[in-house]
């Protein structure tokens, strides 16, 4: 059974003299412990699609089903608890909270599902470790390089350990060595610790390493 | 979620250092504003002791000696005490009045006699008023006695005006309760407390005092009125009878009142009613233009708040990307929205702090807000006491009020735009530029 269904997926934007229509229903699975790749042209729609099926947008038309769930019959609140479950999210320029240190960053997830301090420090530390930042802990994201960063979002990602990471392109703002680096860590995440992944990227050779690759182009899937 | 709150407001120091400036002076603006509102309308609601519903006041005059309608036969005080009599007498008849009475520095009045009451090692200040003992004082007033005797009985000749009748707060004052009355020193005379009525406010621009009532008796009026009180501060007070009003009654009345109202040297040079007396007093006391600075300084106030609001409005907008992260992993908007308002409430709950701090150090050299009542008496304590009178009490009244309009304009300014980037799809806030 697929861990993630899109079904007949469309995405209208409207403003007031414009109507852009970004995903042109779109169908897709993604399998448990599957590392798919999306692919295709900036403006094709591939971040659309990442948010949907990371719950960060509602589609116009279509279901999404996550792990037997139909995002839409889910409310605010279960969609809060669900994200924070289910999902974890890496982003290109990888949206990390200025303010907080990097211990702070990753234990964010944790405090939305209750944990207390004690345990979030102790799961933000063991994964942190995991991507070699456990010598950065107090330190704030502007104190850090963009592969730092990126490795920092990692952890945040996968600190609560969700079943699925949706990465929007997780190397874009890294130059190829860092970048390695980064894809190695998804790889080990995708491998050793069974995690489904989806990737937003423009890299033909990161996309040709990963299970699967999917492309789109004018929000329609062509492969 | 506070320890959250605390590390955002510390991480943007910088950003953060500029808005608590302004919420700091916001904080010490407020004092210097809202003290003063909120202790005049204290006073101002307090009861002013009496029925003021349908009184006038006639002012008596005396002819200059160049006047030619100056009579030198009738400057004699027996004379002058007679020719009151008869002003009185006239008055009482007159078509529409209930009741009338002689007053010195009557209630309302501008100036005052000030007396001290001194009982052992216990000295009140009080705010004297002169009556004279047989006309009905009490009655038209409408003041009443604390222990359940009648305004009348008060002007019996035999149970009222056997001694001095002082307000309650003078017997707070001398630490006695209204049942201990006593034989009080009094101009270094020794009279005794006849009665005790309810606290009544001098004039309507005052707050409630220590009030005495002294009574003047025929026998000794003459020397009254030509010696120890100037003439002028005598006045006829008059309660109009039931259904009259006043303001028609002293429109209808004042030329035919100037004509019969007139006696030997004595003469009506005015009439007014309860109300126009307040509002000319409360001009020439200069209430009229602070009102109108107050309503400025308001303004400004406001202009100040509405300023504070704009800027954590504008911080909060400007932290939509951040609550699209925090949604993104698990946040609802009721979290995102607690966590800014955390921030607010702790900014403020800090700049209040100091802003009062520094008003602090103001108003230990120079006191609170109506603090002219504190030194009235070169320090001697003023009565009836209250939370205003009481410096910590006062301040820390006024210090909470100003805590909670500073939330209010904060939390306003935080929940409005928080709820909105709250609720904005995480993906709109996150997308990359």
């Amino acid at each position: 059974m697929a861990l993630i269904t899109l079904d007949k997926i469309s995405k209208l934007y409207r403003t007031k003299e414009i109507e852009t229509l970004a995903l042109d229903n779109v169908n897709l699975t993604v399998d448990p412990g599957e590392f798919v790749s999306v692919m295709g042209p900036s403006g094709c729609g591939k971040s659309t699609l990442l948010n949907i099926m990371g719950l960060l947008d509602r589609p116009t038309e279509g279901t999404v089903t996550i792990d037997g769930s139909k995002a839409s019959a889910l409310g605010d609140r279960e969609l809060a608890r669900f994200r924070n479950e289910n999902l974890g999210f890496i982003f290109q320029s990888f949206h990390l909270i200025e303010s907080l240190s990097v211990l702070d960053n990753v234990e964010v997830p944790l405090i939305y599902r209750g944990i207390g301090a004690r345990q979030r420090h102790e799961m933000a530390k063991e994964v942190l470790d995991k991507v070699g930042l456990s010598n950065r802990l107090k330190h704030h994201p502007s104190q850090l390089s963009g592969g730092q960063c990126q490795r920092v979002a990692i952890a945040r990602a996968v600190v609560g350990n969700p079943k699925i990471i949706l990465a929007d392109e997780p190397t874009g703002n890294l130059d190829s060595k860092i970048g390695a680096e980064i894809m190695n860590l998804l790889h080990r995440l995708n491998t050793d610790d069974g995690r489904t992944i989806v990737m937003v990227t423009h890299n033909e050779l990161q996309a040709a390493d990963t299970d699967r690759v999917v492309r789109f182009f004018d929000g329609r899937r062509t492969e | 979620m506070i320890r959250i709150a605390l590390k955002n407001l510390w991480s943007q120091r910088r950003v953060y250092g500029w808005v608590s400036l302004e919420l700091i002076i916001l904080s010490i603006l407020a004092w210097v504003i809202v003290d003063e509102v909120i202790v005049r309308s204290y006073y101002g609601n307090q009861p002013i002791g009496y029925d003021s519903d349908r009184l006038a006041y006639l002012n008596i005059t005396t002819y200059p000696d160049y006047s030619p309608k100056y009579s030198a036969a009738s400057s004699d005080s027996v004379e002058m005490a007679k020719d009151f009599d008869r002003l009185y007498e006239r008055i009482s008849t007159w078509p529409g009045v209930e009741s009338a009475t002689i007053v010195a520095y009557e209630i309302e009045s501008r100036s005052g006699y000030m007396p001290h009451l001194v009982s052992g090692t216990d000295t009140v200040p009080t705010y004297a008023t002169f009556y004279l003992a047989e006309t009905p004082f009490f009655s038209t007033y409408g003041i009443k006695p604390v222990d359940g005797k009648t305004p009348e009985e008060l002007e019996n000749p035999e149970t009222g005006y056997a001694g001095l009748i002082v307000t309650e707060s003078v017997m707070d004052g001398l630490g006695k309760t209204p049942q201990e009355t006593e034989v009080v020193s009094i101009w270094g005379m020794q009279q005794n407390i006849a009665a005790v009525t309810n606290n009544v406010r001098l004039n309507s621009a005052s707050p409630q005092n220590t009030t005495l009532f002294y009574p003047i008796h025929r026998s000794n009026v003459g020397l009254m009125y030509s010696s120890q009180i100037n003439m002028d501060n005598f006045a006829i007070t008059i309660r109009l009878k039931d259904g009259i009003d006043p303001a028609k009654f002293v429109d209808e009345n004042r030329n035919a009142l100037k004509e019969k109202l007139t006696s030997g040297n004595l003469y009506m040079s005015n009439i007014e009613t309860y109300s126009q007396k307040s509002a000319k007093l409360r001009y020439n006391l200069g209430y009229t233009n602070s009102n109108r600075i107050g309503i400025f300084l308001a303004i400004f106030l406001v202009n100040m708040a509405l300023g504070g609001i704009g800027t954590v409005w504008l911080q909060t907008k400007r932290r939509s990307g951040e609550a699209g992260v925090m949604k993104a992993f698990g946040a609802r908007p009721s979290h995102i929205v607690a966590i800014l308002i955390w921030e607010g409430v702790i900014l403020t709950t800090i700049t209040w702090i100091m802003g009062s701090l520094i008003f602090l150090q103001y108003a230990l050299k120079s006191g609170l807000a109506e603090a002219e009542y504190f030194n009235t008496f070169d320090g001697v304590r003023y009565y009836p006491e209250s939370w205003v009178t009481d410096f910590w009490t006062h301040f820390g009244i006024v210090a909470l009020i100003i805590l909670a309009l500073m939330l209010v304009a904060v939390v306003i300014g935080i929940w409005i735009p928080a709820r909105r980037i709250a609720r904005v799809d995480p993906a709109v806030t996150l997308k990359d530029e």
